[in-house]
């Protein structure tokens, strides 16, 4: 088992009051294992995947990666954890003045030294340029090496988001919604590339979407989140696309709860 | 308000209706402003009369008429070199080192590095992560500190500890605007994109990599060009350190002055002028490229606009890149150079300076201001010029205001000349006298505004005298230069249409002023005037150390007399009357959230 999250809340305290974004959420996920979160803006989903990469406390229960309980472990160790936790965000988390190669490279700090890092910042290490190149040619931006990352275009950045989680080489790879912005032809060929990297390595697939064609067609689990619990959690095979859209109709609760 | 239930008339107008203009809390604070004012300008010793005095016109027109010729003897020349560029030394060698204190305490005091966001939600709040919690809030408050302290001050204070000469400008400029500079990178780090931050956190990066890979890459040409514009400002500060005895230029006009060679003074000063119109355009140049590599998208962006009030390139981003990584690449080898012989030309490679030993000279001296003079004498004795200093900075920019308002209105080109195309009739003599008018105001306004506040009260020394009425016309005088510019570029930045509008309902020029441009720049002319207030009151704290009267005098005194425990109080007091002055200029500029923020500018 990767993960095991027992009855976990998490709470934000703004200036609004405390919203609950989780609210006693437990969910296992095997290893290997691909599965489809699903669940209107706001079920909880970002929360879950910050809690997944190590970058979010809970307010209170357990996460355990690998049998090991995320609260305890010291910052070498969470730091150690996150290098085996791929994240694909949504747009606009690419360093935007830096060159897509750059950018590629940034997915190896995990395992370089201070000085590797400081070092690749004038010249990066020659073994290291050809692995991004690799994954670069692998997502198809191998011409665009030297050109800095605000300039491509959407899919161009998704795709270079994944070329650096390929350079990261985790065991798991979360992906927050990494289609959102992009158009159906796109997404198909994003969805395939995250397959085909997680087929390479028999790596854990964890992808948050909004579209229930793509969840039905590509994973074979799906997860339902509604007001930061799991609310659906069942065989793609079982699931018809009605019972989907059903689930997604159900007004009730599906936004985070104010607490106070 | 008198509006009517449930129409919400426009603010102007609920205004001008004034049937409840004289409500008891408004009557309270007119009479509290009135007394307050009355009180400073008691405390600042205006004499109006003084001014119209024979014996003041005689001085003035002796001063005036020993201005010319200016001194251009090839020996005198020499001089004016030799003390330029001694003033760009302590500026280049005084902006490294306040770069070299300003990147470490930046890094510190930068809250989503140390203190909260995305890089801490996941860590465990142990023993560790508190401490450097603690140890980046108390690196801002220092930065907070050696920002309030006038740089005049830091530079008395490094030439009672180190001795005359430009190392002790280059040390003062060091702290002074490593402070600022260390709030600057702070801000600019804060204010980069969180979300690549986070995502190189994510995949394990440590902290400093994160900052390496993810922070510094978006922040650094917002930090290039802060530090650019910082050197511009270190270029005036050094000259003006002289005054306190840090060599370069302010250390000659002191003297001649003093020597009663006004020639050599303009002379001085035209080089003076000179050298800060070749510093700004150089440093305008590589500011505008600095712009043009910052992604469109990051606030960085913003806040370099909105400060630096640099516009867009004049090339396109993408054709200007490969040149400037080329100039970028002979640049770093320059100015490194420049910047070793600068630190040469101070006095910090010196051998036997680093025998002696400099860090002991400060540290005994700073050892020598402790414990701070808390005695109830001496803290009495302060109240007098304490008041002086508030009064010198309020009825000084009063006299500012006044006559940068007068002077704005000609030297505003909206107002000053009507459209050529415009329908009626022109006289040609109507059209010169309006021409020169404001050619003449704005020639006015540059030589009030390049000539700093100290020269201005060595000037008005001349002519009413040692003290805080010197000091006072000073600050007045520069301010007038200052904010008369500004107001006249809000006035012409003002939106035109309703000015149009105006003037096609056959309203005439003060009407259309009254009704269509004050309405709309008010908040902005009220903020700029509020800032420049702010700034006037630091300068009324040093502007004693020239015989303008206020808190420095009283520094002046006790340096002389070696009493280095009432220093340390003085400081203090300083620099609580600057963080009540800040506090209180927020507050007036923030007052009414509708009203827009204009550009912080120093």
């Amino acid at each position: 088992m990767v993960y095991l999250l027992d009855k976990v809340w998490k709470e934000y305290r703004g200036r609004a009051g405390v919203t609950r974004a989780l609210d006693g959420l437990s969910l296992s996920v095997e290893r290997g294992e691909r599965l489809a979160l699903v669940g209107r803006s706001g079920a909880g989903k970002t929360t879950l995947f910050r809690l997944l990469n190590a970058t979010l406390r809970p307010t209170r229960g357990r996460v355990l990666f690998d049998e090991r309980d995320v609260g305890q472990m010291s910052s070498r160790e969470l730091r150690a954890m996150r290098r085996r936790v791929g994240t694909v965000y949504q747009q606009h988390y690419l360093v935007p003045s830096l060159s897509v190669l750059d950018n590629a490279l940034c997915g190896g700090l995990g395992r370089w030294s201070l000085w590797q890092t400081a070092r690749s910042v004038l010249r990066p290490e020659r073994a290291d340029v050809e692995e991004a190149e690799h994954f670069l040619e692998l997502v198809g931006l191998k011409d665009k090496l030297r050109e800095r990352a605000d300039t491509l275009s959407g899919g161009q950045q998704q795709r270079l988001a994944v070329a650096r989680v390929l350079m990261q080489n985790p065991e798991v790879i979360l992906a927050d919604e990494p289609v959102a912005s992009l158009d159906p032809g796109l997404a198909d060929s994003v969805m395939n590339l995250l397959h085909e990297v997680a087929d390479e390595g028999r790596r854990t697939l964890v992808v948050a979407l909004h579209n229930v064609e793509l969840a039905l067609g590509y994973f074979p689990r799906v997860v339902g989140l509604r007001g930061g619990a799991v609310a659906l959690d069942a065989k793609a095979s079982g699931l018809t696309r009605e019972a989907l859209a059903e689930f997604y109709a159900d007004e009730k609760a599906w936004q985070q709860t104010p607490v106070t | 308000m008198a509006t009517d239930s449930g129409h919400i008339a426009p603010r102007s107008v609920a205004r001008g209706r004034g049937g409840d203009l004289l409500t008891p809390r408004r009557v309270v604070v007119m009479l509290g402003t009135v007394a307050a004012l009355a009180l400073c300008w008691r405390a600042a010793e205006v004499r109006p009369a003084l001014l119209f005095d024979r014996m003041t016109l005689a001085a003035v027109w002796n001063f005036l008429r020993g201005l010319f010729p200016p001194d251009l003897s090839p020996d005198f020349l020499r001089v004016v070199l030799k003390a330029t560029f001694q003033t760009i030394a302590v500026a280049l060698a005084g902006t490294l080192l306040s770069v070299g204190i300003g990147m470490p305490l930046g890094v510190l005091a930068t809250a989503t590095l140390w203190r909260r966001g995305p890089l801490l939600e996941g860590e465990r709040r142990g023993t560790k992560l508190k401490l450097l919690a603690a140890l980046s809030l108390s690196t801002r408050a220092l930065l907070g500190f050696l920002r309030a302290v006038p740089d005049l001050m830091w530079g008395l204070l490094f030439v009672v500890a180190v001795g005359l000469g430009s190392l002790a400008g280059t040390l003062a400029l060091a702290v002074a605007y490593g402070g600022v500079l260390g709030r600057v990178y702070g801000d600019v780090f804060e204010d980069v994109d969180p979300r690549p931050v986070e995502a190189l956190h994510a995949a394990g990066a440590t902290r400093a990599q994160v900052f390496l890979r993810g922070v510094w890459p978006q922040a650094a040409p917002a930090v290039a060009a802060y530090t650019l514009y910082n050197f511009e400002c270190a270029v005036r500060a050094a000259a003006v350190l002289g005054f306190v005895g840090a060599g370069g230029l302010g250390y000659e006009i002191n003297l001649s002055m003093r020597l009663f060679e006004y020639g050599q003074v303009l002379t001085l000063i035209l080089a003076f002028v000179a050298l800060l119109t070749g510093t700004d355009a150089l440093s305008r140049h590589f500011r505008r490229r600095l712009h043009a590599e910052v992604s469109p998208a990051s606030p960085a962006r913003f806040l370099m606009e909105e400060t630096l009030g640099v516009g867009a390139p004049p090339f396109g981003r993408r054709a200007s890149r490969v040149l400037s990584r080329v100039r970028a690449r002979a640049v770093v080898p320059l100015l490194a150079f420049a910047a070793l012989c600068s630190l040469y030309a101070v006095g910090f490679l010196n051998g036997a300076l680093l025998d002696e030993g400099l860090a002991s000279r400060v540290a005994r001296f700073v050892a020598r201001m402790f414990p701070p003079d808390l005695s109830a004498e001496f803290l009495l004795g302060l109240v007098r010029p304490l008041f002086q200093t508030v009064g010198i900075s309020v009825i000084g920019t009063l006299l500012g205001i006044a006559v940068g308002a007068g002077l704005a209105l000609p030297a505003t080109s909206t107002l000053a000349f009507v459209p050529a195309d415009a329908a009626g009739r022109r006289s040609a003599s109507g059209l010169a006298a309006r021409w020169l008018a404001y050619r003449v105001a704005r020639a006015v306004f540059t030589l009030l505004r390049a000539i700093p506040e100290l020269v201005w009260v060595l000037v008005c020394i001349i002519a009413v005298g040692l003290g805080p009425f010197a000091g006072t016309l000073a600050i007045g005088l520069h301010t007038g230069g200052v904010l008369g510019k500004l107001y006249a570029e809000t006035l012409e930045e003002v939106p035109m249409r309703p000015v149009e509008a105006l003037r096609a309902a056959g309203a005439r020029g003060p009407q259309v002023f009254l009704w269509a441009m004050w309405p709309q720049a008010r908040p902005m002319l009220l903020s700029y005037t509020v800032l420049r207030w702010e700034m006037n009151l630091r300068v009324s704290t040093v502007l004693g150390l020239v015989g303008g009267g206020g808190l420095g005098q009283a520094v002046y005194n006790n340096v002389q007399l070696g009493f280095y425990t009432r220093l340390s109080t003085l400081i203090a007091v300083v620099y609580a009357l600057v963080v009540a002055t800040d506090w209180l200029s927020d507050r007036l500029r923030y007052r009414t959230p509708d009203e827009c923020e204009p550009p912080r500018r120093t």
